[in-house]
């Protein structure tokens, strides 16, 4: 059976088949999961969220035009979500560390993180979600999602060059951990 | 250099590279151990990070979205029944009022007593309206407010449209 677009799913919405919108909630309820727990680093906080992003922009689907993908849009909804409940804790300081900070931050999370992966390639992925918010969060647009870096760019409401930047700071920052802890060595 | 190696990689990876820069890597590869170190270690986190692991959203959450979506939309249609109600119920009293103006039209004496009251009016305003219907015949007022006018109709027919549509096409003007 032929699976419906994100679009036509919600041309259908629209239409006032209101209960259709359970499909795009089961589409991307994980996905909004995962990027809410890493901009919120709490479980509860991000159900919380989720359920908002999910009503605000069923509330918005009227202003979604077919300019950008449904995914991009949503996950900018969801990220502005994420930023308005975390702004309310207070905890918008760690969005706004340089490179030079990343390192510091990551230093108490590694030792925990490196403790409990059994191999290289866990170590990398746990590592993911101890990174700084904005910088696990162009990660896993980027690669979970196969956005495109533009794509990110507007998700995260940052210039072309800036998550571009980010994207490769965040690499970079990886790669330094899993040099730090000589995993080098199984690569060569 | 060592952002130079950063550059490169990351260009590599993002398949920006031109065939100049290939050769460079190449070259790093075979004679610099920094650069393969570096190469070998973020090639393999790129090529790796597609598996990152996804948080399970709890299980009744596209229930829960739903319940609350459906009790919004339930409490629209009850507002709009409300709505609806007053609209009838001052409709009725419309109604009513026009049928006693139209019996007691039937009345001469007040009828008379009516037009008497519109001629002392007329009368009274006489130079306030012989003033604006001066303004009114001028032919660039009659512009302006033709203009004014056909504006006021289109704001109004695009912010029916909708309120970002109708800032967009302002923001283009």
């Amino acid at each position: 059976m032929k699976k419906l677009t994100d679009i036509e799913i919600i041309e259908s919405v629209l239409k006032g088949n209101v209960n259709d919108y359970s499909l795009i909630i089961d589409r991307y309820k994980n996905k909004a999961f995962s990027l809410l727990v890493n901009i919120l680093k709490n479980k509860m906080d991000a159900e919380e969220a989720l359920q908002d992003s999910f009503i605000k922009a069923y509330n918005s689907l009227n202003n979604f035009r077919n300019e950008s993908q449904f995914s991009t849009w949503f996950y900018k909804v969801v990220y502005n979500t994420g930023l308005t409940i975390l702004s309310s804790k207070k905890r918008k300081i760690e969005m706004q560390m340089d490179s030079f900070e990343d390192l510091i931050y990551i230093k108490n999370e590694d030792d925990e993180v490196y403790s409990i992966s059994e191999n290289k390639k866990i170590y990398l992925l746990n590592l993911v979600d101890k990174l700084p918010i904005r910088n696990s969060l162009v990660l896993i647009l980027y690669y979970m999602d196969n956005l495109s870096i533009k794509e990110v760019s507007e998700v995260l409401d940052l210039s072309l060059v800036n998550a571009k930047v980010l994207l490769h700071r965040s690499r970079n920052l990886l790669r330094d951990l899993l040099i730090q802890h000589n995993y080098q060595e199984e690569l060569q | 250099m060592k952002n130079n190696f950063d550059e490169l990689i990351n260009k590599y990876l993002d398949n920006e590279i031109d065939s100049d820069e290939l050769n460079t890597v190449n070259d790093l590869l075979k004679n610099n151990t920094e650069f393969k170190t570096k190469f070998i270690t973020q090639k393999y986190i790129h090529e790796n990070l597609n598996e990152i692991p996804l948080h399970s959203a709890p299980t009744n959450i596209t229930e829960l979205v739903m319940g609350k979506i459906i009790s919004k939309l339930s409490i629209k249609t009850q507002k709009n029944y409300f709505f609806k109600g007053i609209l009838a119920i001052l409709l009725v009293f419309l109604f009513i009022t026009l049928y006693f103006f139209f019996s007691l039209l039937g009345d001469l004496k007040i009828v008379q007593q009516t037009v008497s009251y519109i001629d002392y009016s007329k009368n009274y305003f006489q130079p306030i309206v012989t003033f604006f219907s001066k303004i009114i015949q001028n032919d660039i007022f009659r512009t302006l407010s033709g203009l004014l006018g056909l504006i006021i109709l289109l704001s109004f027919y695009f912010s029916l449209n909708s309120f970002k549509d109708f800032k967009n096409r302002i923001r283009q003007f």
